[in-house]
């Protein structure tokens, strides 16, 4: 080291560069936002693979400017059938333990734009139905990545945009298993979107709406009883707004079709859950309805009583 | 394995060489509190990317100096690398007050300002610092020389009556 170095080693030293409290505050508000890595057993026995949630600020700010939310789901059969129970003698189709991991994530950001997707596999099990969702949720989670991809080559850096794609294990039981799937997309305008992928593990088959039921007027029996929600919830709060019986936006809004959401909450009742706008303005978020098991007992196949 | 916890440990053992860094890059405190945050981020996002706990440092200066570089190219609030001056009004001023080392770096033109930083702040070998700045040995060494030889003219009369 010859003089010059030393004099400056010696007068950094002296110096002691001190960090602004601006600088410590946002290294420890990151540090302390980061996600953990998840690499455990969930409570629904399900494992999670090396999984980042990321909960930071800058990801809720792109979230809240975000716009479309997917969510992909298996859903859970409620223990509340005596029949369901008589069934369970049987050996599962599905194994009990049906793990989840990531397998894939596509990870941009510049500050303009940013994606964050999380890709998840079903794993242990090697059937039709864990193979579907698995191709699904591949395809779909790259085409959303392609799409962005796509938007940002065209805008440049105009504007801004974002998807986040994240999941969940809702349920996973003997009988049924739910994964969900969270996705946030943002463009000019918002948007929100969420699906639910539902297994019946003794069938071992992917169960839509209309396979809970004996009869095909269920959609009717499920509309009727949602609209008279939807009723007595803007009867009871003027900020509430469906669009039924509305003249401005015309027909009624509540279509149940094969790609219905829906799932089986924790008192084993059916939820039937709409995306963002489908049923209401953007201010009414993604609207759920749970279905008393009173009003549909009569129409629902034996097995998911 | 580096989990979370060592993750944070490493990064508070680093946080003066990042913010030395940025600063040098971004010559404001906020836009380097961005910075760094923003390469926190991305440091624990690729944590797995990381060969050795060993390389830690240099690989997390690394993405320090990118995303201060993307930031700058972002914000184009600092005139691209290589044509940043310095102003005369500033150093006339500075050298009349016998300016702080800081001071001093702080007004070298880049890349100098950052291969200063990191040679003399922060004790890193050449090799290291061509890592960082996606340069050859043989550009840090030419840009080490002529940072010297700016900042030894700047710091002329503080040296000189050492």
């Amino acid at each position: 080291m010859n003089e010059f170095d030393r004099y400056i080693k010696d007068a950094i030293l002296e110096a002691q560069c001190q960090i602004p409290d601006c600088v410590k505050d946002k290294i420890e508000a990151t540090l302390s936002a980061l996600p953990k890595f998840e690499n455990k057993l969930d409570d629904m026995g399900t494992e999670k693979g090396t999984v980042l949630k990321f909960k930071s600020k800058s990801l809720q700010k792109f979230a809240s400017i975000a716009a479309c939310f997917l969510f992909i789901s298996l859903a859970v059969l409620p223990n509340c059938s005596t029949a369901y129970a008589q069934a369970l003698e049987n050996v599962p189709v599905i194994g009990k333990i049906v793990k989840v991991v990531t397998i894939r994530n596509y990870f941009y950001s510049d500050g303009n734009h940013d994606m964050n997707i999380a890709v998840p596999k079903i794993e242990n099990n090697k059937g039709p139905a864990t193979a579907y969702i698995n191709k699904n949720v591949d395809e779909l989670t790259k085409i959303l990545a392609d799409k962005f991809n796509k938007d940002m080559e065209e805008n440049g850096k105009k504007g801004h945009s974002g998807i986040f794609v994240d999941y969940d294990v809702v349920t996973n039981n003997d009988k049924w298993f739910t994964l969900r799937m969270n996705v946030q997309e943002s463009a000019a305008s918002t948007n929100t979107y969420y699906k639910y992928y539902h297994i019946d593990k003794l069938s071992g088959q992917i169960v839509t709406l209309k396979d809970l039921f004996k009869t095909k007027d269920f959609a009717e029996v499920l509309k009727d009883e949602i609209r008279r929600q939807m009723k007595a919830e803007m009867a009871k709060d003027s900020t509430k707004e469906y669009w039924i019986d509305n003249a401005e936006v015309g027909k009624d809004f509540i279509q149940l079709d094969d790609e219905q959401n829906f799932y089986w909450n924790d008192n084993g009742d059916l939820v039937i859950a709409f995306d963002k706008y489908e049923v209401g303005p953007g201010s009414m978020g993604t609207p759920a309805f749970t279905i008393n098991k009173d009003i549909i007992e009569d129409i629902l196949k034996d097995e998911y009583k | 394995m580096i989990d979370k916890d060592k993750f944070c440990e490493l990064i508070r053992a680093n946080e003066k060489a990042m913010y030395s860094l940025a600063y040098s890059l971004v010559k404001n405190d906020n836009d380097a509190a961005d910075v760094i945050g923003e390469t926190i981020l991305r440091a624990y996002k690729n944590i797995g990317t990381l060969k050795s706990e060993d390389a830690f440092k240099t690989w997390l200066l690394k993405i320090v100096y990118n995303t201060a570089v993307e930031f700058i190219r972002k914000e184009s609030k600092v005139i691209p690398m290589e044509e940043v001056e310095v102003t005369s009004t500033k150093t006339e001023h500075s050298i009349e007050t016998k300016l702080a080392l800081k001071e001093a770096v702080e007004s070298l033109k880049q890349p100098y300002r950052t291969v200063i930083t990191l040679f003399y702040y922060e004790d890193l070998p050449i090799n290291e610092i061509s890592k960082i700045t996606n340069t050859t040995t043989i550009s840090v060494k030419q840009q080490l020389s002529r940072a010297r030889k700016q900042l030894r003219e700047i710091l002329r009369e503080d040296f000189n009556n050492e």
